[in-house]
């Protein structure tokens, strides 16, 4: 086991290696120069000023010492200073993890919770009206462009029922409200995010789910446990849901890196400030610190990601043996 | 037209009433109350909070509350003293000589001195520091500090943008000197002199502000400006109607669509100033087509600026003939636009060669087809619209053409850097000195210089010079009214329109007065009544 | 067939239809502008309304069904071929060129996709024939890990080893057998990847990038229609339904296949 995992992650780091030098020559070669300066296009910033900004940064330098400065400096776990405002790569980063994190956790329990009942449900009930009807809803949800859902309901319950905030994360009197205050402002200002982006997601474990359910009734041990005569809600609940939620944990594993990931439109509607916004301003400024420095964080994540998942699947399953 | 004299007059009879009301109020010994916040929303996110540094709008609006220069515009875009509370300039044009207010704080308690004014040059003229504003004070010479309260600029030679510099922020020697510019924690922890101090900068949420009880000007009467970010358009809006902000700018659309309704006329002021912008169709004058004057005449008589505001900005802007802003004293308004005569466009082209000879609507010349490619960049659905609009235009007159949209970055630095373009569709945002060397001076066409259609005219050339050295007002208005009346002949540029600025605000917001620099100027004396107050402390 | 197929193929087949014959459909030019007409609600002479530059919203709806299909369909072919052919490889040959290939897939996986392709537009410029390019090369990992998967299990049974000791080559062995037979999951797969693509598109116009106009897409419209968002309804009601039943549509029909086929 312990072999298999050094194995795996020594595995990683040529991985990682071609990523980054991937990223780095797409961002290099793509068009466009760090927009820091230049993004209001003002006749007061002379050419001297941006040549001279420009050799501040070290872009003048030729692409492969760029490439190795980058390197050295994140060996130390360095990722430089943003273009855009001097500030430390990590520091950007580390300020939006939370809120991307924290909205993504939430809507994930929230698509857990409701798509394995509602795949389990459907299961159980395959071909009938209520299955298919579910099919329908888990993928209405699938089908609506996010941004359209998400005006919709911001008009509707923000705007003419004025029952919830329309966008942001706190209100702006939040440090003076009370503890008890502060959660209910939080959850007030999270529930329409949340909820269109769980509705979203619903359809791929509830489908997963649903089919990992009908597989399991089908088989041999279930037909006995019937054949015992245990009662059927045991024989759903406690035997097969078992077995069918095995393979969910893989998808666990495999949702990790996603969990840091934002999505910029999104993030822009509900004005959050997120991963998302950060990176798509970052690649349309040619801030390349910080790009570099995003797709860094989730490539990793994305490979432990993927090892978590093989490990847990091997860990639920005794039938797996990881060598 | 009409409807937009209309609105004029409308706004006219408010302004004037709010006049009488307000000297009636000032009679009786009328004190405005204290208190409250304005919640401003954005789009953009500021990017520092140095003033040498920030050339963003959304940091340069912030920056201005917190910081002050030596001198300011006032409400009729002249120069009047800020921290200098008056100024001499030498016969000769090559000294300027500041006399600073006494008595002025910065917001941590320490006296403002001239020292303060010798370190924030010295940061401008520093190379490494990551300023874009060192060009106009690259022209000094040297800069002496007399004593305390004097400080003397000497130019290389006499430069009269060089005052209207001086309205760079001034910032603290105390609390930056050793620190390095270019990654202080100052930059998100800013300490100034102005009327707001800062309080709190939540990234991508919000920047907050409270007012300087002791701001020389006297102590502002909204307590709290609070600088929203919400990246959307639409969610921007739906905000303004929820209450979650109390100003926004409104699209065209907004103004003329969306907010006629009783609600909005019950709980919004709408604001209406031309924006110190305007937005063109550059063409590439190296190209051998609109190398030829008539073509370009031609093109200025097929394009109907009219229904381009019409159709884009829904009336809400007007024709624009050159390159200054409207309302100043640098536009000639003796420039007259053409009227739209697609006949006359077509003679001209008839007369510079172009013919359609073989009959399939587009014209040709020495066999080449008359044919070209407008580029503008993403993300901008007015630009888009008119470039349509224009392209409909010249179909008419035989002239086919393409439109490309390019995302911002590769657009300036692949397109208009390299100028690798026939004809583009951008904006001009306009200082409020018209000096305007960089764009049309015939040596500035170096890649990434910004006179990138390559226009040259010597007796521009020469004006240009002229308008830089002359001090004397009448003298400058004479200078750039003639530069003015050039452009508009040879039209390097096809001047299309001046949008309008459409602020709208919370009614509960009083004080606000429309004059030929916006709404802005007067922010500190914008208040709340008592009773109306929403955010209280 | 089941009802939800049923129901899938009746929508893809009704906006296949529009789309076809959108010339004959299409009661205007769709980018006839009308300066007099801006955003005019829905009306006898335009049964959708106009847009902020005049044109007909319903001729540009029908299309811009053309523009959307196109992009999904032919990403999705891009995709399609691209996964099929490099899984089918890793699958078959095994060895070096295996580990290549699903190294590669892993480093792909690790960016996001959108990266990838906001990358690639600001290199290439959004014309409609690189946005169909990109969406393809950006998602048909899932496809080779499928047909990879599938291959390895089929290339060991009997009729393989049979077709091998007759003589068949490689090529044959694999276009001829394995592929065909790989195809079931490959097909759902598809399928339901026409729907991303189609939302793919309408997030790229949300951010600009997407189809340019004047050339219509459900996408772009939906993106208009989101600035004019209260000034008129009609401009996001009609393309967001649009998207949401095509793309259903999409997804019911995989479901079916899915259901009919891997039982």
């Amino acid at each position: 086991m312990t072999r298999y995992l050094l194995r795996r992650l020594i595995g990683i780091i040529p991985l990682l290696f071609g990523i980054t030098i991937i990223t780095f020559a797409i961002i290099h070669l793509a068009p466009g120069k760090p927009t820091g300066i230049e993004a209001q296009f003002n006749p007061k910033v002379s050419l001297e000023a941006r040549e001279r900004i420009a050799h501040l940064y070290g872009l003048d330098k030729p692409l492969y010492t760029q490439y190795i400065d980058w390197v050295k400096r994140l060996l130390r776990f360095d990722f430089g200073t943003s273009f855009v405002d001097s500030r430390p790569v990590m520091e950007k980063i580390a300020e939006r993890i939370p809120i991307t994190l924290g909205i993504n956790l939430a809507s994930m329990i929230l698509i857990l919770l409701i798509g394995v009942s509602i795949g389990v449900s459907s299961a159980v009930r395959e071909g009938s009206f209520y299955d298919r009807s579910m099919t329908v809803f888990v993928f209405a949800g699938f089908a609506m462009p996010t941004f359209w859902l998400a005006l919709i309901l911001m008009d509707i319950v923000g705007v003419r029922w004025g029952i919830l905030p329309v966008s942001g994360i706190k209100s702006l009197e939040f440090a003076r409200f009370g503890f008890f205050e502060q959660v209910i402002d939080v959850a007030r200002h999270l529930a329409l995010p949340v909820f269109v982006s769980a509705f979203g997601g619903l359809a791929g474990i509830s489908r997963y789910m649903r089919s990992n359910m009908v597989h399991v009734l089908r088989q041999d041990y279930i037909r006995t446990a019937r054949a015992k005569g245990l009662k059927e809600r045991d024989v759903i609940y406690k035997h097969a849901l078992k077995n069918a939620l095995l393979p969910v944990v893989t998808i666990l594993g495999l949702s990790v890196p996603g969990l840091i990931g934002g999505s910029v439109i999104f993030e822009s509607i509900f004005s959050i400030p997120g991963m998302g916004r950060l990176f798509y301003n970052s690649v349309m400024a040619r801030d390349y610190p910080v790009i570099m420095g995003v797709l860094v964080i989730g490539a990793t994540l994305t490979l432990l990601g993927n090892l978590l998942a093989d490990i847990s699947y091997a860990a639920v399953d005794p039938r797996i043996k990881l060598e | 037209m009409i409807t937009y004299l209309k609105t004029i007059s409308r706004i006219k009879t408010v302004f004037l009433k709010a006049v009488f009301l307000f000297g009636v109020l000032a009679v009786m010994g009328f004190r405005p109350d204290y208190g409250d916040a304005i919640v401003v929303g954005a789009i953009g996110e500021p990017r520092t909070l140095i003033p040498i540094m920030a050339s963003d709008s959304a940091s340069g609006a912030i920056c201005g509350l917190i910081f002050n220069g030596l001198v300011k515009y006032d409400k009729d875009l002249n120069l009047v003293g800020d921290l200098a509370k008056g100024w001499d300039i030498s016969e000769d044009g090559l000294e300027i000589t500041f006399y600073l207010r006494r008595g002025v704080r910065w917001q941590d308690g320490q006296p403002f001195t001239a020292r303060d004014v010798e370190f924030t040059y010295k940061g401008l003229v520093d190379p490494r520091v990551r300023t874009a504003y060192s060009g106009d004070f690259k022209m000094i010479k040297r800069l002496e500090v007399i004593d305390d309260y004097t400080v003397r600029v000497l130019y290389k030679e006499p430069f009269s943008p060089g005052l209207s510099s001086w309205t760079m922020g001034i910032m603290p020697e105390h609390l930056l000197k050793g620190e390095d510019l270019n990654t202080t924690r100052f930059a998100r922890h800013p300490v100034g002199t102005g009327p707001y101090r800062f309080r709190l900068w939540k990234t991508g949420e919000r920047v907050e502000l409270v007012s300087n009880h002791d701001y020389f000007e006297g102590r502002p009467y909204i307590d709290r400006y609070i600088y929203r970010i919400i990246p959307d358009q639409a969610t921007l809006f739906l905000e303004l109607r929820a209450g979650g902000v109390d100003e926004i700018s409104l699209t065209p659309l907004q103004a003329r669509r969306q907010t006629q309704s009783r609600f909005f006329k019950e709980n919004f002021n709408k604001f209406r100033y031309p924006s110190f912008g305007y937005t063109y169709l550059g063409y590439n004058l190296k190209d051998f087509r609109f190398r030829d004057l008539r073509v370009r005449q031609a093109i200025n008589y097929a394009i109907n600026k009219e229904e381009i505001i019409r159709g884009v900005l829904l009336g809400l802007g007007r024709v624009s003939t050159g390159p200054f802003i409207p309302e100043s004293w640098a536009y000639n308004k003796a420039v007259k636009a053409v009227k739209y005569d697609p006949e006359k466009a077509r003679v001209l082209l008839k007369e510079a060669g172009w013919r359609d000879l073989d009959g399939d609507g587009v014209l040709e010349k020495n066999g080449r087809r008359f044919s070209f490619t407008i580029i503008t960049n993403q993300g901008n659905g007015e630009r888009r619209m008119t470039a349509e609009i224009i392209q409909r235009r010249l179909k008419e007159v035989g002239i086919e053409v393409k439109i490309k949209i390019i995302e911002w970055s590769s657009f300036v630095s692949e397109f208009i850097d390299k100028r690798r373009f026939d004809a583009v569709l951008l904006g001009w945002g306009l200082s409020r000195d018209p000096d305007m060397y960089d764009i049309w001076y015939s040596s500035k066409t170096k890649e990434g210089e910004f006179n990138f259609v390559g226009y040259s005219n010597p007796e521009v050339d020469r004006l240009l010079l002229e308008g830089r050295r002359t001090f004397d007002r009448k003298e400058r208005t004479r200078i750039y009214h003639k530069i003015h009346r050039i452009l508009y002949h040879d039209q390097p540029y096809l001047f299309l329109y001046v949008p309008d600025a459409l602020p709208i605000i919370r009614k509960r917001f009083k004080g606000i007065k429309v004059a030929p620099a916006g709404i802005g100027y007067n922010f500190i004396k914008w208040y709340v009544p008592k009773a109306e107050q929403k955010y209280i402390r | 067939m089941n009802k939800m197929m049923a129901s899938g193929v009746l929508i893809v087949a009704f906006f296949a239809i529009i789309a076809v014959l959108a010339p004959f459909i299409a009661p205007y030019d769709p980018g006839q502008i009308d300066i007099g007409n801006i955003l005019t609600g829905p009306s006898k002479v335009h049964i959708l309304g106009t847009d902020s530059l005049g044109r007909d919203l319903f001729s540009r709806m029908v299309y811009g069904a053309r523009i959307s299909l196109l992009v999904g369909l032919i990403a999705v072919a891009i995709a399609g071929i691209i996964g099929i052919t490099l899984g089918s490889l890793a699958g078959y040959y095994g060895g070096w060129m295996d580990i290549v290939i699903m190294r590669f897939v892993d480093i792909m996986l690790c960016f996001p996709t959108f990266f990838l392709i906001l990358a690639v537009i600001a290199l290439l410029e959004p014309s409609i024939v690189n946005i169909m390019a990109i969406i393809g090369f950006t998602s048909w990992m899932g496809v080779a890990r499928l047909i990879r998967a599938e291959i390895l299990t089929l290339k060991e049974r009997d009729f393989i080893y049979a077709e091998r000791a007759m003589g068949a080559g490689d090529f044959r062995i694999i276009t001829r057998h394995l592929i065909p037979n790989a195809m079931a999951p490959v097909l759902v797969n598809l399928t339901l990847a026409v729907a991303a693509a189609i939302l793919i598109e309408s997030s790229l116009s949300f951010l600009g990038i997407g189809v340019q106009p004047p050339t219509p897409s459900w996408g772009n419209i939906l993106s208009e229609g989101k600035s004019v968002m209260g000034a008129a309804w009609w401009m996001m009601l009609f393309p967001g339904t649009a998207i949401f039943i095509t793309v259903l549509g999409y997804n019911l029909l995989g479901e079916g296949i899915r259901e009919k086929l891997l039982k």
